[in-house]
């Protein structure tokens, strides 16, 4: 076997060791993972709480949305009934699906993702727990304020897709609308943090010897769930952020008669909307994957099928946005290649369910719970799967879209795909963090319910929407026989809501949390590492996993493991650590220090919330005042990390030694960094495209940019921007002042040359409210200044550090970051101001 | 109106036009196709579950993944992605011959306006929320919409296309049977959208010229009627051709009277749902932007409304 | 205090006769037949048959044409119910049949007016007639959904639009009067229902296209509403 980093993979052979370990070393691991106690449950950062948070509050939203939906249905009954208003009716729609898709779907998975895979991978926590535990917070607070506008009559009523002109503030011009985009801020906070958390996790924190081809399959699915995320939610990072200044301050992006186009905002939102359902789908199909293996209790048949389908989904959804927009009137070239790649997803998905299939067919066939929802699962989604494929065919699209044809499609896919798959894992996975399993008698019936109440809901929609009922609407007209389905549809409905609620009883009698050990325990005899016996720490010892499902194969493993017979059987600082291993053969590389307990993220989440909040409902001086607050806590919190410990190098096991400090490309910070830096930088490229499609499609609304030559001396000062960070990197040795000096350079190049480029374009006579041109040129900019900003406290908190004398030397993270940041500001700026120049160049 | 749409047999499996008729034909294909490999999946998923252990063993291998999942699936598709191209390119009002009638339709929140052109695109007549067409002959729509975003959708008689605010669209419609089509805003737009709807009436080809020589003249209507529809607000917003009456924010009632629907689409025309709408549109249909009228008397209300459903 | 109601009775008389002669002539000697039988009537019901001659001798055309449309299928219909015409001249030839204190009533003849003083001075009890046949009623609502008489009331079982421009018009089979004034008796209502202004002047509903049949078909269906 070839090796990655170096390490020697006969190391591994050493384990298990011989002999007992020494008596303590488990208390104090106990001791440094210890329970919290009273307030101190705000203030954890242990995914094994802050997974159960966010599941919890995801379920939460799951409920409330339901809710929303039986009203819906209620309202719908019959033609031309009163129960919710009009005006109510549209608030009630547009927050179901902004909800369902936002608050509940995405969450959940990272939820799962957070709960889960330190416990698959063998790792003692996510490598930045402090980050997933300030998302969470940002997205509980936020979520559950957003929620709350509906009881206020000022919930969003514009869809969950939002689309301008509706949403403009001509046309919208309360605060409704403003809460939407407040209640996305909140979900792309969170979205992208977990994004960061779960992709240097899953490549970073695996047990040694766990490589690629060995991660179970739902490290696989989050992966590229994550990717995905860093992919697609720059898109509606910007769209929002767009929206919301268009709303604010008048610039035109989406404004047709002033140089907009509303249909940037399509594009912008259906390059994020399109792929958010993989990104939903595609964990809950790696749950799937895992529970299909169990429920069989045989290893999962085509493992490397099933991976190349999740990359092969991942890749082709982001050519199938414009299936969204078969009826705006694009040219048939056009709609032939977003045809051709929707009906190509769906092979993906074919090879998915074909495996689940053949591993049912090789394994014993077994209907308890989990297995029920499986096959529920596997017949719904199949359903939406061929409806999809339907409405991929451009000429029947333009019958179909926007009708109840759509809705019905778009419920079989999700819930098929999403909510069966979840509610199949917590009857799987409920035993690992609850004293008792959930009920299985009761499961048959909540099964029963929630399958027929699904079909008998959906089925008639399909009827409903080719009898030519549109979506969205808040009533429909007798006489049109719409009647019937939609009666049927509303029984289904309350019949599933019947399940769900009968699920709800079931947890109250059988859910009884227990995240320091204790639980049910492999009820359904899975193979995967999260069944070994763990307690808040996660394992005693980090397994070498040398197959896909280790504790199939060893059965001798669980005993070893528990004993410390593995890597890491103990704290070897002191602390909290984990081991981080190398992306593909997972072979060890350093010891991570983890960040315990700390209020600080909580604070900054709450202030994070009273910012977005205080601004939507325009109480300015308490929202910068939050706004600050935030930022403050934030610095706090960080200021505690990035300390090397006394000890350079420690044993991990069997006396194999790893540092416990380490800099550069191979640490997980860097790797974090960059990450953040490829999200920031498809914000950025989103926004060169919106300038860009507008050039195309509102030429006449073009003014001549000003002279490429005044760009020179911008680009110099970028130039020198670039080099001063670079060099501060180089130069740490020589002392930890002189480089906080040149990463302030940097940031004070960098703000000139932007003030500069600023001024040209003033100088030029656009303003941003006058056209589609000088609103994105001034985004570009404001994108800028707030990297340069960003920039800005970033090279203060190093030069603070090393005032302080908390810079390490030669090298030291916080410093590499910066300059990673800093490096890119200067390019992204440099690119702004030759990219606005180029477009409308006589 | 009775007859525009009993919701049965469903509007998309009851086309009357050669712009819906072969996609009719699509759905139908995809609807039954769907259907068998529905029941093939749950044939598979049967057998994996009780299957004999030879068939099991047949479907649990990677061979089986790859031929259902993959080839199967593939060959499929790409027979369905040739004929769906195919369909959308003759379909697509890309195909243009000059020979069709020209309307131009914008989309406003919750109405329809209709402009018919001659073939050089001029306007020559006013209307809205009904299209009158003559049977047989191709019509040529350019959709635009004055505010937000609508979706113009005749189902009997095509798909629907959007109206989008600073775009042109066009959509190629046909009826091939007199009757009444119905159609709606399939794209939300916020308010009463619920409640926008449109009707298509397809004459037979004399009957159609009647109907458009019957359009031609102005109003010569007088009256308290229209002194009262004079002064009581309503020509802000209305048009009555031959009157004074010249606002623009509001359907042309030149000829309401014939209209077939009050309320875009959605109530029957007579003297009596006219009053009701002068008097209270808003609980007719909420949120639209025309205002109950509660200052007439009786008498007045029915001056007023009498006078309208005289503008035939 | 006897004039507005005998009085109303009067007019009433012209104006059935009118409308459901179609023929202005016919309409008017029936009317004046009734003014020479309600003695008190008189004053009142040859104003309003004075007003009103000249609009029959014009307005009805409408009505007219309507009836032509629907007269032989009128004609079957009508046997069943009696003449009804004559039925109506002379004012109203039943009424229900009982009240609280088991006053039996049969009215007959063209002593309407005091009949209804006297059932008014028996017993306020509501007045309910026997219900029309289950298939003229049902004709009857969807007629009414048809011609969108939702535009201006509240009617029970038409879902929309539920207008508020006149009254609702839940149980008007237990309502005494139509538009405040009118007895609620089936011919009259038909009769209002297809021409109001004609039996009540100042009224804000008008006179609505619709066959005498579908006028009483819509009649029968409001007046089975009874709660």
């Amino acid at each position: 076997m070839r090796s990655e980093t170096g390490f020697d993979p006969a190391l591994y052979d050493r384990f298990p060791t011989k002999g007992r370990r020494p008596k303590g070393e488990e208390d104090a691991l106990r001791r440094i993972w210890c329970k919290p106690k009273g307030w101190e449950y705000l203030t954890v950062v242990n995914n094994n709480y802050v997974g159960i948070y966010y599941l919890g509050t995801a379920f939460l939203f799951f409920l409330m949305a339901g809710v929303l939906a039986l009203l819906m249905r209620a309202q719908l009954a019959a033609p031309m009934l009163e129960i919710l208003p009009q005006g109510t009716y549209n608030q009630v729609f547009t927050m179901h699906g902004t909800v369902m898709m936002f608050l509940f779907a995405v969450p959940a998975v990272e939820a799962a993702g957070v709960l889960l895979l330190p416990q698959m991978l063998a790792a003692r926590d996510l490598p930045f727990p402090r980050l997933s535990a300030y998302a969470f917070w940002a997205y509980a607070v936020g979520g559950l304020c957003f929620f709350a506008s509906i009881f206020v009559g000022l919930a969003p009523d514009g869809g969950w897709f939002m689309y301008p002109p509706l949403t403009s503030k001509a046309f919208s011009p309360g605060i409704n609308t403003d809460f939407w985009l407040l209640g996305i801020g909140f979900i792309e906070i969170s979205a992208i943090a977990g994004a960061i958390e779960i992709i240097v996790g899953v490549l970073r924190t695996r047990a040694p010897g766990m490589s690629l081809d060995k991660m179970p399959i739902f490290a696989w699915s989050m992966l590229v769930f994550a990717v995905m995320i860093v992919i697609a939610f720059p898109s509606i990072i910007l769209g929002t952020l767009l929206l919301e200044i268009e709303r604010a301050l008048g610039w035109p992006f989406f404004d047709a008669t002033r140089g907009g186009d509303p249909m940037l905002w399509q594009h912008l939102f259906w390059f994020f909307g399109h792929p958010e359902v993989y990104i939903i789908f595609l964990p809950a199909a790696g749950m799937m994957s895992m529970i299909v293996a169990a429920v069989a209790r045989e290893e999962l048949v085509g493992y490397r099928l099933i991976v190349l389908a999740m990359l092969a989904t991942g890749f082709i959804s982001f050519g199938v946005w414009a299936h969204h927009m078969f009826t705006t009137g694009m040219p048939p070239m056009t709609t032939g290649f977003f045809s051709a790649a929707s009906m190509a997803v769906s092979v993906p998905a074919g090879l998915q369910v074909f495996s689940w299939i053949a591993t049912l067919a090789i394994g014993k066939r077994s209907f308890n719970a989990p297995g029920l929802f499986v096959l529920g699962s596997i017949t719904i989604f199949v359903t939406g799967g061929l409806t999809g494929v339907m409405v991929a065919m451009v000429p029947f699209d333009w019958q179909a879209h926007d009708s109840y044809f759509i809705v019905a499609h778009l419920h079989y896919v999700l819930i098929g795909g999403m909510v069966f798959p979840l509610f199949a894992a917590f009857y799987y996975w409920i035993p690992m963090v609850s004293r008792r399993a959930l009920s299985e008698p009761l499961a048959k019936w909540i099964f029963g319910l929630m399958f027929s109440g699904m079909n008998i809901a959906f089925l008639p929609m399909h009827l409903a929407g080719l009898q030519g009922m549109p979506r969205r609407v808040y009533t429909y007209l007798p006489g049109q026989g719409l009647e019937l389905p939609n009666l049927i549809s509303t029984i289904g409905a309350f019949m599933l809501a019947a399940g769900v609620l009968l699920f709800l009883i079931d947890l109250a009698r059988n859910f009884r949390l227990a995240p320091g050990g204790g639980n049910a325990g492999n009820v359904y005899d899975g193979g995967t590492l999260e069944w070994l016996p763990s307690e808040l720490y996660s394992t005693r010892s980090i397994p070498v996993v040398r197959r896909r499902e280790p504790l199939r194969d060893d059965p001798k493993l669980a005993d070893d493991v528990a004993a410390g017979r593995y890597f890491l059987p103990r704290s070897a600082t002191g602390l909290r650590e984990t081991i981080v291993t190398s992306p593909l053969l997972a072979e060890p590389q350093y010891l991570q220090i983890m960040p315990g307990p700390s209020a600080w993220p909580f604070a900054a989440a709450v202030f994070t919330a009273g910012f977005f909040l205080a601004l939507t409902v325009q109480a300015y001086m308490f929202g910068w005042v939050s706004g600050v607050l935030a930022v403050a806590s934030v610095l706090r919190w960080l200021w505690e990390t990035d300390r090397p410990v006394e000890q350079a190098q420690v044993d991990i096991g069997a006396g194999i030694m790893v540092p416990t400090y380490v800099t550069g490309p191979s640490s997980h910070g860097w790797w974090a960094m960059v990450i953040l830096l490829v999200v920031m930088a498809m914000i950025f490229i989103m926004a060169l495209f919106s300038l860009a499609f507008l050039w195309s499609n509102q030429p006449g609304f073009w003014t001549p940019p000003p002279k490429i030559g005044a760009a020179l001396p911008v680009a110099l000062l970028y130039g020198t921007a670039l080099v001063a960070a670079l060099a501060a990197r180089r130069l740490l040795p020589r002392g930890a002042g002189r480089s906080a000096g040149l990463l302030l350079l940097s940031v004070l190049a960098a703000g000139v040359a932007l003030w500069l480029d600023w001024s040209s374009w003033r100088a030029s006579g656009l303003v941003p409210q006058a056209s589609g041109q000088g609103a994105t040129i001034y985004a570009l900019q404001a994108l800028q200044a707030f990297a340069t900003g960003t920039g800005l406290l970033m090279a203060a908190f190093c030069a603070a550090r090393a005032l302080r004398g908390l810079v390490s030397l030669p090298r030291n993270n916080s410093v590499d970051l910066t300059m990673l940041f800093l490096a890119y500001t200067a390019v992204q700026g440099l690119v702004a101001a030759l990219f606005g120049r180029a477009f409308g160049m006589p | 109106m009775t007859s525009a749409g009993s919701g049965w047999p469903p509007a998309v499996f009851d086309p009357a036009g050669p712009y819906s008729e072969p996609v009719t034909t699509l759905a139908w294909a995809l609807l039954l196709g769907g259907t068998a490999v529905l029941l093939v999946v749950l044939a598979a998923l049967w057998a994996a579950l009780f299957g004999s252990a030879k068939l099991k063993a047949r479907l649990g291998g990677e061979r089986a993944i790859w031929i259902l999942g993959f080839a199967f699936p593939a060959v499929v598709l790409t027979g369905l992605l040739v004929w769906g191209l195919m369909l959308t390119s003759s379909l697509s009002a890309t195909r243009v011959t000059g020979q069709e009638m020209r309307v131009k339709i914008i989309g406003e929140m919750w109405w329809w306006r209709v402009h018919y052109q001659d073939a050089e695109g001029r306007e020559t007549l006013r209307d809205a929320n009904e299209l009158h067409i003559p049977v047989g002959t191709p019509v040529l729509l350019e959709l635009e919409a004055a505010d937000v975003i609508h979706s113009f959708w005749v189902p009997r008689l095509g798909g629907k296309m959007d109206m989008i605010p600073g775009r042109t669209n066009r959509l190629l419609i046909q009826a091939d049977k007199p009757g009444i089509y119905k159609g709606q805003c399939a794209e939300y737009c916020g308010g009463p959208h619920a409640l926008m709807g449109f009707i298509v009436v397809a004459h037979a080809p004399a009957d159609f010229a009647r109907w458009r020589a019957s359009r031609l003249p102005a109003s010569e209507g007088e009256g308290p009627g229209l002194s009262l529809f004079l002064s009581s607000g309503c020509a802000a917003c209305h048009t009555i051709r031959g009157t004074p009456a010249n606002g623009l924010a509001g359907p042309d009632l030149t000829h309401v009277g014939s209209r077939q629907t009050l309320g875009a689409g959605i109530l029957p025309n007579n003297p009596g749902t006219m009053a009701g709408w002068i008097a209270d549109a808003q609980a007719i249909k909420p949120g639209n932007r025309m205002p109950a009228y509660h200052q007439f008397s009786g008498e007045e209300l029915r001056a007023v409304s009498d006078y309208l459903v005289t503008l035939k | 205090m006897l004039a507005p109601p005998v009085g109303i009775i009067g007019e009433l008389a012209v104006k059935i006769a009118g409308v459901e002669a179609g023929e202005a002539r016919a309409g008017l000697a029936v009317a004046f037949a009734a003014e020479t039988m309600t003695g008190e009537a008189s004053r009142l019901g040859a104003r309003v048959a004075a007003a009103e001659r000249q609009r029959f001798a014009g307005g009805a055309k409408a009505v007219v044409m309507g009836r032509r449309v629907a007269s032989h299928q009128r004609e079957e219909e009508e046997k069943g119910s009696g003449a009804h015409l004559a039925g109506t001249i002379v004012g109203v030839r039943w009424f229900p049949k009982r009240d609280a204190r088991g006053c039996r009533m049969i009215w007959k003849g063209g002593f309407a007016g005091s009949m209804l003083l006297m059932l008014t001075a028996c017993d306020p009890a509501p007045i309910e007639p026997p219900l029309a046949d289950a298939a003229a009623i049902a004709r009857g609502k969807a007629a009414a959904a048809r011609l969108g008489c939702g535009a201006c009331h509240d009617m029970p079982g038409i879902d929309w639009p539920k207008g508020q421009v006149g009254p609702p018009l839940a149980a008007f089979g237990k309502r005494g009067l139509i538009a405040g004034q009118l007895p609620n008796d089936l011919p009259l209502l038909a009769v209002f229902i297809r021409d109001a202004p004609a039996v009540v002047p100042g009224s804000a509903m008008p006179a609505i296209p619709m066959t005498a049949r579908e006028a009483r078909d819509i009649a029968a269906w409001l007046q089975s509403l009874r709660d």
